[in-house]
């Protein structure tokens, strides 16, 4: 099949930059930490329905 | 609603637009228009892709969730942050690198044409039948409301979407978004406040925590592994990491999203912001739903929330009994209530509570419509102060409309870039191209409108489309996976591998009793695995492909 024609390319010319996270230094440890958060927010939770848990 | 409630409904609506448009203008470039120039920063793309997620029923329907069966629907959200680590790692910067408009531009960059055609027809099937209900559902309960007729309400609603969406592109789009999350924030926190305060005065805050627990509408976490219980831990994490993944990595409304921004860290941190913020903005919509039906232990509730239902109800033979049943369980929930509050095991609570809910099940059973909906609409209605209540129906109108333009807009993009500009019209100027994009997005916005005012008239058609997504996710996400990590794959294997992935995910559905939210991951495995299949065949010299 034959390419398209590119449509105007305003806004795609600047260079894509793999810029450092603005935290913790590497985009590595950033994703490491909103994991642990998750784990840290999925434990919060299981304590709060541990604790209101009606009795079995 | 009063005089105030339709000034100040009508007031949000008429500021969200205006601002939206006033933010959006200027778009006079594909670019601009499809992706607002590539300028967009991290924190109004992750609240944009956090409303266009959150429709009005998500609202309406969560609280009112939380106020039946608990808060265990929170778990579904767990795989959202796996899935925007992933994303962020994967996604975000291929796409970025590739400088495309849409994912499925990118797909024929890595494989050919016929696997971008493909994936772009189950695209517009999917996202095209999604847009239909993303406007009916909410309409449905807005119309009843607000006492318009069905049909207004979606004129109204989708007209709006459609001036708005054409005019302004995805620049007012999401700064209209960007309004709406912080409005809905605050509306929310506004309603939960007032329930704690219209509590009975010894009827403290933790009291009602005790009596939301003991009725086990704080379930937030259920670690036992069953397949045939859709909200768990496992599903959620396991389950719903492969939805979230499919959802925000291959479809064009949350894709575009993250292609706006200015740089590949800028649209990693507006995902990262969603992933950090999610979990905890649904654990808070459902705490509402629990706090609402601690508060509606003490003031009495109606056998049925949904008003026309309930007014057609009083009208039968069978009304004056089950009202005087219902009547009698409340009082026995009511004191059984209090014996918690005072340290009580919740015996008692529960057996009234089981009174009380077989009452409202025989009474949902005469009435035509799911009565969930309406529970937090009708706190919002009948205990929230003058103004308040316009502004909170306004928000939630504004909400489907948020929804609704964001897949407008994605319709709207790949109809222009991965179908007219591709296979139809290749050689023209920018000018037309953009105005290609405006008449795409009336003609979706239309196209929206006529097919809800056609899914009102089905209500199980609604809720069958509501999990159409998960048809297609599947085999979409796993062409997606051969793209990034299967290096020698190439455009056959891809394109057989979405065949198949798509037919075993149907019969799956047609022939299996199977969860749909399984469906994500059967159709991405198979098509791994056919792709994978093809792909070493092809090398042996077994295949030519």
């Amino acid at each position: 099949m034959e390419e398209a024609a590119p449509i105007s390319k305003k806004g795609f010319e600047k260079v894509i930059l793999d810029e450092p996270p603005p935290f913790l230094g590497t985009w590595k440890r950033v994703y490491r930490f909103v994991l642990i958060y998750l784990a840290v927010i999925i434990f919060l939770a299981w304590l709060f329905t541990k604790h209101y848990a009606p009795p079995v | 609603m009063t005089p105030l409630d339709w000034i100040v409904l009508f007031g949000w609506m008429t500021f969200l637009v205006s601002y939206g448009l006033w933010r959006g203008r200027g778009s006079t470039s594909v670019n601009q228009y499809l992706l607002a120039g590539k300028t967009m920063p991290w924190y109004a793309m992750g609240l944009s892709i956090m409303a266009t997620q959150a429709s009005a029923i998500t609202f309406i329907s969560t609280t009112g969730q939380a106020y039946v069966d608990g808060m265990r629907f929170v778990q579904f959200y767990f795989g959202l942050p796996v899935a925007m680590v992933l994303l962020s790692a994967t996604a975000v910067p291929i796409f970025h690198r590739a400088k495309v408009y849409t994912a499925y531009e990118y797909l024929e960059q890595r494989f050919d044409a016929k696997t971008r055609l493909i994936v772009t027809i189950i695209f517009l099937i999917g996202r095209g039948l999604g847009a239909g209900v993303a406007l009916a559902a909410p309409a449905i309960v807005m119309s009843v409301m607000l006492n318009w007729p069905f049909y207004l309400t979606t004129i109204v609603m989708g007209g709006v979407v459609i001036l708005f969406t054409t005019l302004g592109g995805i620049k007012a789009v999401t700064y209209a978004d960007v309004q709406q999350m912080m409005m809905i924030m605050g509306a929310l926190i506004l309603a939960l406040l007032i329930a704690i305060w219209k509590l009975p005065h010894d009827v403290s805050f933790l009291d009602a925590m005790r009596i939301a627990g003991a009725a086990g509408r704080l379930n937030a976490i259920d670690t036992h592994f069953d397949p045939n219980n859709r909200y768990n831990l496992w599903s959620g994490l396991i389950g719903s990491t492969f939805l979230m993944l499919a959802y925000f990595g291959t479809d064009q409304s949350q894709v575009q999203r993250y292609l706006t921004g200015r740089s590949i860290g800028q649209s990693r941190l507006g995902l990262l912001l969603n992933a950090m913020a999610k979990v905890p903005v649904q654990f808070f919509i459902l705490f509402i739903g629990a706090i609402v039906f601690v508060f509606f232990i003490f003031e009495r509730p109606p056998l049925l929330f949904q008003p026309v239902e309930m007014k057609r109800l009083e009208q039968t033979a069978q009304y004056p009994v089950l009202e005087s049943r219902y009547q009698q369980a409340l009082d026995e929930r009511q004191a059984a209530a209090r014996k918690v509050k005072d340290g009580g095991s919740g015996e008692d609570f529960r057996a009234a509570q089981q009174k009380v809910n077989a009452v409202r099940g025989e009474a949902g059973k005469l009435s035509k419509d799911s009565d969930t909906n309406y529970i937090f609409l009708s706190f919002v209605t009948h205990y929230l102060p003058r103004g308040l209540v316009g502004l909170i129906l306004g928000v939630i109108l504004t909400a489907t409309m948020s929804a609704s333009s964001g897949e407008i807009n994605s319709l709207a993009t790949v109809s222009m870039i991965d179908v007219y500009r591709r296979h139809f019209h290749k050689h023209a100027t920018d000018r037309h191209y953009l105005l290609a994009s405006r008449v795409a997005t009336v003609f979706w916005g239309i196209y929206a409108v006529t097919f809800a005012n056609f899914a009102q008239g089905f209500g199980a058609l609604i809720e069958a489309v509501n999990q159409v997504g998960s048809l297609f996710y599947g085999s979409m996400l796993g062409v997606f996976v051969v793209a990034f990590f299967m290096k020698k794959a190439g455009g056959n294997a891809a394109f057989w591998g979405v065949v198949a992935g798509q037919t075993t995910t149907f019969a799956v559905a047609r022939f299996t009793p199977i969860a749909y939210l399984w469906y994500n991951m059967i159709g991405c495995l198979v098509v791994l695995a056919v792709a994978w299949g093809i792909t070493v065949a092809s090398r042996r010299g077994t295949l030519v492909t």
